[in-house]
């Protein structure tokens, strides 16, 4: 039984395609790859999934609008990368404070009310939520919210699709299959369906958590996993 | 007389019952090949049920020892280059997963890279610095002092490494992992519904990523090592015996940071990322 590792002598194995997939999407790959790709997918149906999945993915994300993240998101990321010290604002000369300010053409007046309210309502949080700031969590945006739940639908409904078809292989697979060792994977099987029935409550219950929507695309893959090794399998 | 006559008949009838015995060298029941080879070489065992032992040896040979439980059952060997293949046939598609038991001794070069794909039964392979590849429907999984990488999958086989130092990559379904006196500089272990136990040493940039849906999630780090642990649950509990110096939760929503622990033991020279879906984590001294 081979689950998933591709496993023929002669082919290579699924580590070494997934460093090709990408330049397979791509179409950038040498004619010796090309051969040893086609000839892995053609004995792994997991990698065959997962190629089809991509490849319909990259076909349809060519038809989408051009996503320009808003202005919030990237001071957003950038005060993170900031705290985790992961990038390092340079210090600023004197001179560039000087200069950005002598070219303002807002009255000082303005600048200072400005300034000046902004200290009110971060004392303001700062008091009433009883955290320090650097430590209170950015809440996603309704948008960001919406876009990742658009996202997880989309994976959700191609592993779906996989599923289904690998299901009406399975099935026919099974039937003729030793009764104990049948019994074995429909358990399993029926284990990870318990799971994606909890991560999908989860999920619906707290749309933003991104740890159970995390946990719900990895129950989806494991299925899949499973069906695809039983379909792969040369000894069930 | 007569007793003398009577005991050497029963003296010959042993001997016969012995010859015939499943486990007599000269019987059918039993396959016994040594297979000269160079160091690295790589051997690949495909069984559907039974127990495969393979120990490494400081041997330029690979010797095999198949028991088999019925005479419709073959083991076909394959030598290529310095590449040997074993697998079992069997000619009855009816018959019971008993009857198409075969129970493998292999003996390989500790350099071997060992690839094993065994339905149910038992694996066990101890002292092989090649790699091992382990995939199994339900068979128990127990490697012991392997050098090189290792890639198991076991639908609902339990599977526990010890005293091993490769790189790490275990998945399962309803299966347990038990990690025990790892020297690994990675380990990603993933199982759905089973118990996770990690004894060993976490080394500096190493990676070390457990994750289950429910069960216990069990962390035993040694009072030296340094580690970042990021510990994450949706609806289960993270616990924390050894002292984190805290880091923020940045990148998340307060409501959930009861279920999370984001910290630095000592320096935090290594990743170590634990999480489970409504399981328990624990993190203590070992």
């Amino acid at each position: 039984m081979e689950l998933g590792t591709g496993g023929n002598l002669e082919v290579m194995d699924c580590l070494e395609y997934q460093h090709l997939i990408s330049a397979q999407l791509d179409g950038d790959m040498t004619p010796a790859d090309i051969i040893e790709a086609e000839r892995h997918l053609g004995s792994c149906a997991r990698c065959a999934v997962v190629y089809n999945d991509l490849r319909t993915i990259v076909a349809e994300a060519q038809h989408l609008p051009p996503f320009v993240p808003d202005e919030r998101l990237w001071l957003r990321l950038r005060a993170q990368c900031e705290n985790e010290n992961l990038v390092r604002t340079p210090s600023k000369p004197a001179w560039r404070w000087a200069g950005w300010f002598q070219i303002q053409t807002w009255p000082k007046t303005a600048w200072a009310t400005g300034f000046l309210a902004v200290l009110v309502v971060s004392a303001s949080i700062w008091l009433f939520s009883g955290l320090p700031l650097v430590r209170k969590a950015p809440s996603r945006d309704a948008a960001a919210e919406v876009q990742a739940t658009n996202e997880v639908r989309l994976a959700e409904q191609n592993y779906l699709q996989a599923i289904d078809s690998l299901q009406k292989i399975t099935d026919s697979r099974m039937a003729q299959m030793d009764p104990g060792l049948k019994s074995v994977l429909e358990d399993n099987l029926a284990t990870i369906d318990y799971y994606i029935d909890k991560c999908r409550e989860s999920v619906k219950n707290e749309p933003s958590n991104a740890l159970a929507q995390r946990y719900l695309l990895e129950a989806y893959r494991k299925k899949v996993d499973l069906l695809a090794s039983i379909v792969h399998s040369d000894v069930l | 007389m007569r007793r003398l006559l009577l005991g050497a008949l029963v003296c010959a009838l042993v001997f016969y019952i012995g010859d015939i015995s499943p486990l007599s060298a000269a019987g059918n029941d039993r396959f016994e090949k040594r297979f000269p080879v160079s160091p690295n070489p790589t051997v690949i065992l495909t069984n559907d049920n039974g127990v495969v032992t393979v120990r490494g040896l400081h041997r330029n040979e690979v010797h095999i020892v198949a028991t088999k439980r019925s005479p419709n059952v073959e083991v076909d060997t394959e030598s290529l280059g310095n590449r040997l293949r074993f697998d079992t046939h069997w000619f009855d598609k009816n018959m019971k997963p008993q009857e198409r038991t075969v129970d493998y001794v292999l003996e390989v070069p500790e350099t071997t890279s060992m690839e094993i794909h065994n339905v149910s039964g038992r694996v066990k392979v101890d002292g092989v610095a090649g790699g091992v590849t382990i995939d199994s429907l339900n068979s128990a999984i127990e490697l012991s002092n392997i050098g090189g990488p290792m890639i198991l999958r076991s639908v609902s086989g339990n599977m526990s490494i010890a005293r091993s130092s490769g790189r790490i990559e275990a998945n399962s379904i309803t299966g347990d992992l038990q990690f025990a006196d790892v020297a690994s500089q990675s380990v990603d272990g993933s199982t759905t519904s089973g118990n996770i136990s990690f004894e060993g040493s976490f080394y500096d940039n190493g990676r070390y990523s457990l994750s289950n849906y429910s069960g216990t999630i069990d962390v035993a780090a040694p009072a030296d090592s340094s580690f970042e642990l990021d510990a994450r649950s949706v609806k289960g509990s993270v616990q924390s015996e050894i002292p984190l110096k805290s880091k923020p939760h940045y990148n998340f929503n307060p409501a959930l940071m009861k279920q999370s622990l984001l910290g630095i033991y000592n320096d935090g020279a290594a990743a170590v990322h634990l999480s489970s879906f409504s399981g328990k984590i624990r993190i203590r001294k070992k």
